[in-house]
């Protein structure tokens, strides 16, 4: 299974570098369709695995200067609150539920990116 | 920057943050043109982003690890792999993309190799292909009748006045896991109900294999002000379902220093004491229900109930006192009905060291390839693809001079694999043996000792390795002998230590946890564990104990702290025994013993020799 999660995690990183979309939106359907963990924890496990991207990512653009906290609060604070309700929400799904709205998600996604 | 601005990039932020929540995604993609948006270059607004997503995902991951969603160390692993990744991604990057690209986010973009189209093409049909991959995955999956439920709740106390609306203390139901407590007074001054502290847990686990637990225990209860007194209550209601079965539990439920009106009580399960005349008090109700199809199971637990069948202390009659609930429910994920198949051997199966010949068995149907897991194969809390069928074992450990572990009377059954919520995979690994605090433990065979000393949930503990490396785990001691001491050698038969009640067994019947671990099932780690039951009725028949192979050690030497020079002394193992045995309600005094020492004291009184 590490080989498996190793293998995820470097498409995904190879992706978001390559083609500016990344993290979640690839992790969780290969840690569905790959690892087979159903979709409640393949998208808290996503959020932990890209936590600890961006945590890093933060580190190596903080030494170079370009990280602004004063607008990453901006944003950020209401995305926490706004996390507080997702999670909340998504306990409230089913896990086909959550699958299948994952699946538009994508395909929205998939036509913004052609269409844009 | 406008105002409207500002309110439009926080809104957008908490659309990010609810996106993120649901669909476990960073939330980039919203922050990235927001924050160019409000001004910020493409590598600036990249870097902010990453710093938002920061939390918003801490947030997410710390909520969904209460929920029991989050595996950790996946993540972890997945993370650090993505960095590399990334790594390799921006050297590829360089090479194939385009100048323009710089404008559409891309700080990183030197080479020209790619036209922007084909970058546009590629990437939005990856996406595609994912969401057609979602999609096929949401549908092969077992309709919506079939999600797994979980629910646990515990109640440290409940006061129903009768007429008037229960008045409780900490309550807590999950999901999510959750934990209170304290101490509670009802009313004010205490008269009526009274708790020194209380903690109450409920967790539940849902997914393929489902369990749930609720549980409280509550110290120093006093119930009408000391009518009816208990040291402790503890009650724990535990169910766990999966696609093989489901079961409930309420075995570990106990109370301890129970005293009704002036009398101590002993505490059995589901026995009814009068109170006077004025009432009744029910010890340890319990219900527990199962069903097979589909799959369910309950079960509730209450440790004291006080009911007034007449006027008391000002309260009137119907009035109900409640110590301790606990409840649980699992449902069970119902998927088609499962093929039941023998359980499949992993490659590097364990030999068969019985000399008799197996008969070959008989070729099997194949289940079709769409089957579900067979029975057995779950494990609540894991996911299905860690799991693998229990091989079988048919080493026989008890032809190699094995002795019981435990010197003297001990009860035990056969709970290997039965519901445990709080160790390493929620199943029970070894068995536990009933005996006294003190009782001495022996070593099951010849070997070594490793791992002596502290663990949360074993206390203190130790492990032996045979010589043929199977191993063996103690735990809950109340106290080690002088032998165990990690890498000493140790013969079937000598006192390693003492039966206790450390660990998660504190406040619980002084017990042995004790495991097997076959040589041959190692590889598979602390789940490569086989039900000692057998073993343990075969070792019964032969208590070769060998108390004098561990009764000396020298001061300075094997370990043990000693100045240099020390006078070289036996051990006085005796003492180590008495410290750790109550012998206070022992009886069996040798005949006439009381009378002599009596007689000796009136001697001395009189002046008499």
């Amino acid at each position: 299974m590490i080989a498996r999660l190793v293998l995820i995690g470097l498409v995904a990183g190879v992706f978001s570098a390559v083609f500016g979309v990344g993290g979640g939106i690839v992790v969780v359907p290969l840690l569905m369709a790959l690892v087979g963990l159903p979709s409640h924890a393949a998208t808290a496990t996503s959020l932990g695995a890209i936590l600890v991207t961006a945590s890093a990512g933060v580190a190596l653009y903080a030494v170079r200067g370009d990280v602004r906290p004063g607008y990453a609060a901006l944003v950020g604070i209401p995305a926490v609150a706004g996390s507080l309700l997702g999670t909340h929400v998504q306990q409230r799904l089913s896990g086909r539920t959550l699958t299948l709205a994952f699946a538009a998600l994508l395909v929205g996604i998939a036509v913004w990116l052609i269409v844009w | 920057v406008t105002v409207w601005a500002i309110a439009a990039a926080v809104g957008l932020g908490f659309v990010a943050g609810v996106l993120s929540g649901i669909f476990g995604v960073g939330g980039g993609i919203l922050f990235v043109p927001t924050l160019v948006a409000l001004g910020l270059g493409h590598v600036e607004a990249a870097a902010t982003s990453l710093l938002a997503i920061v939390p918003t995902a801490a947030t997410g991951a710390i909520r969904q690890r209460a929920y029991g969603n989050l595996r950790a160390r996946a993540a972890l692993v997945l993370g650090l792999a993505s960095i590399a990744g990334a790594e390799v991604g921006v050297r590829l990057a360089t090479e194939i993309l385009d100048e323009s690209m710089l404008r559409r986010g891309f700080g990183l973009a030197r080479g020209a190799a790619l036209p922007w189209g084909t970058v546009r093409a590629v990437r939005g049909a990856v996406v595609a292909v994912l969401a057609v991959t979602v999609a096929g995955i949401a549908a092969a999956a077992p309709g919506p009748d079939s999600t797994s439920q979980s629910s646990g709740s515990a109640l440290v106390a409940q006061v129903t006045v009768a007429g008037q609306t229960p008045v409780g203390a900490a309550a807590v139901s999950a999901p999510p896991n959750a934990t209170v407590g304290g101490p509670f007074v009802f009313p004010a001054d205490g008269s009526v109900l009274r708790i020194g502290t209380s903690t109450a847990t409920a967790t539940a686990q849902p997914g393929t294999s489902t369990s749930a637990e609720g549980s409280i225990r509550a110290l120093a209860v006093s119930i009408f002000a000391g009518e009816v007194v208990a040291e402790s209550v503890t009650v724990r209601a535990g169910a766990a379902a999966g696609p093989a079965g489901a079961t409930g539990d309420v075995g570990t439920s106990a109370i301890t220093g129970l005293v009704v009106l002036g009398q101590a009580l002993t505490p059995t399960g589901g026995a009814q004491f009068p109170l006077a005349d004025w009432g009744t008090l029910d010890v340890l109700g319990s219900t527990s229900s199962t069903s097979d199809a589909p799959r369910s199971a309950e079960s509730a637990v209450s440790g004291l109930k006080v009911r007034l069948i007449a006027e008391h202390a000002g309260l009137p009659a119907g009035t109900e006192i409640v110590v301790g609930v606990a409840s649980a429910r699992a449902v069970a994920q119902t998927a088609p009905a499962p093929v039941p198949t023998r359980p499949t051997r992993p490659d590097g199966s364990p030999r068969d060291t019985g000399s008799a010949p197996r008969p070959r068995a008989t070729p099997r149907p194949r289940p079709p390839a769409n089957a579900p897991k067979e029975p057995g194969k779950s494990i609540p809390g894991a996911p299905p693809e860690v799991v693998r069928a229990a091989p079988e074992v048919t080493a026989r450990l008890s032809r190699g001079g094995y002795v019981f572990p435990v010197f003297g009377p001990a009860a035990f059954g056969n709970t290997f694999g039965a519901f445990r919520a709080d160790v390493a995979g929620k199943w029970h690994h070894g068995e536990d043996l009933v005996a006294p605090a003190g009782t001495p433990l022996l070593a099951v065979a010849d070997g070594t000792l490793f791992s002596v000393g502290w663990n949360d949930i074993g206390g203190w503990r130790l492990w032996l390795r045979d010589d043929a490396g199977n191993e063996f785990y103690y735990a809950h001691l109340s106290a080690y002998s002088p032998l165990a001491i990690a890498g000493k050698r140790v013969r079937a038969g000598d006192v390693v230590g003492f039966v206790g009640d450390t660990g998660d067994a504190e406040g619980g019947p002084p017990h042995l946890h004790f495991e097997i671990h076959p040589v041959e099932l190692l590889q598979y780690g602390y789940d490569g564990a086989v039900a000692p039951y057998p073993f343990l009725v075969a070792w019964r028949r032969a208590e070769d104990a060998s108390f004098s192979a561990g009764r000396t050690y020298r001061l300075g030497e094997d370990g043990l702290a000693g100045p240099p020079g020390a006078p070289v002394a036996a051990a006085q193992a005796g003492a180590v025994l008495l410290d750790a045995h109550d012998i206070s309600s022992a009886s069996g005094l040798v005949p006439g013993a009381l009378q002599q020492a009596l007689a000796g004291a009136q001697r001395r009184a009189s002046g008499t020799p």
